[in-house]
């Protein structure tokens, strides 16, 4: 088993990985659902990224934590206890203290359990590092996921509802296009993106 | 046999402190939970009342009316102001175009709808959601038993492209106003 | 009344709010596994099973235990564990015992514990406060639903083998841009059963 050696460095590279180079979103195109479930608007996916960004960050450590006691047999369902706790864990502070977001992301909140970045950084890198690192890639990994759910759901709200945040910025007179708030419009952007980001890839590539 | 035994310790205790957090996280969130419910109704009730009443504090009693095997209970909110009774309310669901639509109606004194909230939906974004604006709900006060859209030879100004989504709200105010004047007289004014 | 209720939420969670393409539930094995029909088929009929199964067991488990304890807040967990252990015993039971099912499903029943559509599911029928025969009709609706969804995915990227893609679009863009039509051509049966 690598270990990798213990400097900031290493721990700088696990958290920029997760927001450019292996983005969950656009580049490992993971974790599809909540990505085109909740972003009819801005603050709804804002509230996604950061819920989820919360149990990435400690499910990933507490599972570095316990890997070296947990038999190999068992890991997956301990890592969905420890996850799923997590998740409840956000579901009640969430219906506490920002019960408009709470409603509004509805089931998917409890879905973060089954989301496929959280499973896939358990196990294929937190059930393998130190507790740091850990943290670190979970935290890289939380914010690029934010960055990406962001960039859809702003698109949709300036497109499909003419606001940003609830406020208005388009001019007056903008009729805005409801496709893109309903699910086809999802989906529309989500292909869009990919093939955005492809192509600069490909004139990228090109040039090196 | 003894890995087994293993994996089974491990499981365990897992799950036990799993338990044993979450029931903690549960605890110290339950009050602030009920709390935002409570202001969410109580904010929803407001909102059907005259809207003089929006600053003022008013009592929400409930009083539930129960069919025969309890278990069907459709309730009824008194609400007073300073011991008077403004207006009595209570909640309607009916089936909308993309699933349910409650709504909390007021009826006042003169038989005569207060207000109008839509407090659930699943309606289109964009159209049929457009039954939540305040210019969809602000006709119906003062409407009596009569209530219909204008496009079935009525008075209330459909939300645009979605009639089957005003036509449920409207069917929402026309049974809450109708139970409402129905069970008026068994109500208890004086309980709670 | 009783039979047209069911048959309102089966149609409505198997066509007008299908699962997928308006529910948004199930996304990664729809875009994963629709690369030939016949796995997609496979797919289908493992998350059916499953999700019927799982409703009818998550229904007991929410309305004798979680319910009367006042233990709802504990939802999320017993139900993910409840999957993941089904899928664990369904998985032993047919190596054993059924042979033919098992080379038609072996290597999908391990997807389906992390694929939300099971555990979206679940809690739909649980928050909704479905009794036991509609959570059963809900849990076949959907398995339907999302059969129907994946197996027309993978015949429409079937016959894009032959079509000329640009560059950029190849792969995951042009799937997203496909699932946008369909869930277009979905989203005109809503509003399908209203009386």
């Amino acid at each position: 088993m690598h270990v990798a050696p213990f400097n900031i460095m290493t721990l700088f590279n696990e958290f920029f990985k997760g927001i450019v180079k292996e983005n969950p979103t656009f580049r490992l195109v993971l974790g599809i659902c909540p990505t085109l479930a909740v972003t009819t608007s801005l603050d709804n996916g804002l509230g996604m990224g950061v819920a989820t960004t919360f149990v990435l960050v400690f499910s990933n450590m507490f599972i570095s934590i316990v890997r070296n006691i947990v038999p190999k047999k068992v890991r997956i369902p301990i890592f969905i206890v420890i996850i799923s706790t997590f998740v409840t864990t956000v579901e009640l502070i969430m219906a506490a203290y920002v019960p408009d977001i709470h409603e509004a992301l509805g089931i998917f909140i409890p879905l973060i359990v089954v989301n496929c970045i959280i499973m896939g950084r358990a196990e294929a890198f937190a059930s393998k590092a130190q507790v740091l690192p850990a943290v670190a890639d979970g935290l890289g990994m939380g914010i690029g996921f934010t960055m990406a759910v962001s960039i859809i759901s702003g698109v949709r709200e300036i497109i499909g509802s003419g606001t940003i945040l609830g406020y208005e910025i388009m001019f007056s007179g903008y009729s805005p296009a409801v496709i893109m708030i309903l699910p086809p419009g999802a989906f529309i952007t989500m292909g869009l993106i990919l093939c955005f980001f492809k192509y600069m890839g490909n004139l990228l590539g090109r040039k090196v | 046999m003894d890995s087994a035994r293993k994996m089974l310790t491990v499981l365990i205790t897992t799950c036990l402190c799993a338990a044993v957090a979450l029931c903690l996280v549960f605890v110290m969130t339950k009050d602030d939970i009920e709390l935002k419910q409570r202001l969410k109704f109580v904010r929803a009730i407001k909102a059907v009342l005259p809207v003089e009443y929006l600053s003022k504090e008013v009592d929400i009693i409930n009083y539930p009316l129960c069919k025969e095997d309890c278990k069907v209970c459709n309730i009824i909110y008194i609400v007073k102001e300073k011991s008077k009774v403004v207006a009595l309310a209570t909640e309607v669901t009916v089936k909308g175009y993309g699933g349910r639509v409650s709504v909390i109606v007021g009826v006042g004194e003169d038989n005569k709808i207060t207000g109008l909230k839509v407090v659930q939906h699943s309606e289109t974004p964009g159209l049929g959601a457009n039954i939540i604006k305040d210019v969809f709900q602000r006709q119906f006060a003062g409407r009596d038993e009569t209530i219909k859209l204008k496009k079935d030879g009525g008075n209330i100004d459909h939300v645009t492209g979605a009639s089957v989504s005003s036509r449920a709200v409207v069917k929402c105010a026309k049974e809450g106003l109708g139970f409402i004047i129905k069970n008026r007289s068994i109500v208890n004014y004086n309980s709670g | 009344m009783e039979k047209a209720n069911l048959l309102a939420i089966f149609i409505a969670v198997m066509i007008t709010n299908n699962v997928i393409l308006s529910q948004f539930l199930g996304l990664c094995a729809y875009f994963g596994v629709s690369d030939s029909l016949r796995s997609a088929f496979s797919m289908g009929i493992t998350v059916t099973f499953v999700i019927v199964i799982a409703s009818a067991v998550s229904w007991f488990l929410d309305y004798y235990l979680l319910i009367p304890y006042h233990m709802e807040f504990l939802k999320t967990i017993v139900f993910i564990l409840v999957i993941a252990t089904l899928v664990q015993l369904i998985e032993m039971f047919i190596a054993k015992n059924i042979p033919l099912l098992q080379r038609m499903l072996g290597i999908y029943l391990p997807l389906v514990t992390t694929n939300c559509a099971v555990l979206g599911i679940t809690l739909v029928n649980s928050n909704e406060g479905f009794n036991f025969i509609e959570s059963l009709v809900n849990g076949l609706g959907a398995g339907l639903g999302y059969m129907l969804a994946i197996c027309l995915m993978a015949g429409i990227r079937g016959r894009l083998m032959f079509a000329k893609v640009p560059r950029a679009m190849q792969g995951m863009p042009i799937n997203f841009l496909i699932g946008a039509m369909m869930a277009l051509a979905f989203f005109g049966f809503q509003g399908f059963l209203i009386k």
